[in-house]
């Protein structure tokens, strides 16, 4: 499965340190993305698309010792939770525009909203 | 001329007739009433005020008046009309001030979106601000005010007023709405500081207000940097505590804590973003005026 971020104009990330804060250009919504959605948002706009590839990604920042694996399952959960906000899209295999869905604007990132 | 040249008689004429012009800064409010004794409450608070002829743009125009019937002999009421509009149940009329208070604050809570309104104090020396962001009850009036009597120029105890473009902060200088224990605190915290009648029994409770100081009112057009954001608590018997957080989670707080962040959106986004990038952000939480006045001076001093 590949993800790609949702681009537009009003959408508006900041960083703080680890964190971010997210303007949601859909609901009008902002969020808090906690270490991890953060490094996983950066990723995607550097053009990461799946989760073993973001994993690894994070894993090497975040984790060294770690294992990517370990993260998979996590990172997945964490995808579908920015796809329920409307932040990011799965990327259909043979390339076509994914159907449009409706946002979820009062989904919130697991630990990530206050 | 400041309205407290004016005699009683000489602010109920105008009141009475095309009204009573208030500069608050940032924004300018018309009121007009017949409402017996609201001219002798509106002259001791709005003491400093410059007179302001009631022409021109007005941001808020209201009148506060007794409705027709019976009620008028029989615990008698008087009605805020915002534009032809009551936009809330009567009071009594012994409690015109707070109604007044109440009424502009209400309108401008509600109507005035050139700026992103936070829920705030705001204070300042030498041009640099400290913003105290909170919900009722966590003593911001109270401290605001005490910092407006210790040196501090009053912005705002009520709204922090951000302007969108560099998120500057600019004056909205109200008297302070002082509640039940709060008004014996600061008469004893400022003997000086000028307190306009206590109205017992409002909707919340005993309710005094505290004139802005002279200083504060003759910068009505000066806006100030913001440098500090604190966010107070006021625990009784508390030690004082001053924990930093984190900007990521300032910046929730300041965006849940607006009166119209959500209307603006991405302006109000941007404007938040240069806020919190300009400012330490803590948490205060305090029980001892005189002590968190102290701590804020010194902080405000460190962090230049």
């Amino acid at each position: 499965m590949r993800w790609r971020f949702i681009e537009h104009p009003d959408l508006r990330i900041v960083r703080f340190g680890a964190e971010a804060v997210v303007f949601n250009p859909l609901s009008w919504e902002t969020h808090l993305l906690n270490e991890t959605a953060a490094h996983i948002v950066d990723a995607l706009r550097r053009g990461l698309q799946d989760a073993d590839a973001l994993a690894t990604d994070l894993t090497a920042a975040l984790d060294p010792a770690g294992s990517p694996e370990a993260y998979t399952a996590q990172i997945e959960g964490l995808l579908e939770e920015l796809e329920g906000l409307g932040l990011v899209d799965r990327e259909p295999a043979d390339g076509r525009e994914p159907d449009s869905r409706e946002p979820c604007p009062r989904a919130e990132l697991t630990g990530a909203r206050e | 001329m400041l309205i407290g040249e004016l005699s009683t008689s000489e602010v109920q004429a105008r009141l009475s007739g095309a009204g009573l012009g208030f500069e608050f800064g940032v924004a300018r409010a018309r009121v007009r009433s017949d409402v017996a004794r609201l001219a002798e409450s509106i002259r001791t608070v709005y003491s400093a005020y410059p007179l302001t002829e009631a022409e021109g743009f007005f941001d808020v125009t209201a009148r506060l008046a007794r409705p027709p019937g019976l009620r008028k002999h029989f615990r008698p009421q008087i009605s805020f009309w915002l534009d032809g509009e009551q936009p809330f149940e009567p009071f009594p009329a012994e409690t015109h001030l707070p109604l007044m208070e109440w009424g502009l604050n209400w309108a401008i809570a509600n109507r005035f979106n050139r700026h992103l309104l936070l829920h705030a104090g705001v204070v300042e020396r030498d041009g640099r601000a400290v913003l105290l962001p909170a919900l009722p009850g966590s003593g911001k009036s109270t401290l605001t005010a005490a910092l407006a009597n210790r040196g501090f120029r009053l912005l705002s105890d009520e709204f922090g007023v951000v302007r969108l473009a560099d998120a500057a902060l600019l004056p909205l200088v109200r008297p302070t709405a002082l509640k039940n224990e709060s008004i014996e605190v600061m008469r004893r915290f400022a003997p000086g500081a000028v307190l306009g009648p206590s109205f017992p029994k409002t909707r919340k409770g005993t309710v005094a207000h505290l004139a802005p100081r002279s200083e504060s009112v003759a910068k009505l057009a000066v806006p100030a940097r913001p440098a500090l954001i604190l966010f107070p608590n006021f625990t009784r018997d508390a030690e004082l505590a001053l924990e930093p957080i984190p900007k990521s989670r300032a910046f929730l707080k300041l965006s849940t804590n607006s009166f119209n962040y959500e209307l603006l959106g991405p302006e109000a986004f941007d404007a938040v973003t240069k806020l919190v990038s300009s400012c330490e952000c803590y948490r205060l939480r305090f029980g001892d005026l005189e002590e968190a006045v102290a701590k804020i001076g010194a902080l405000l001093a460190s962090s230049a």
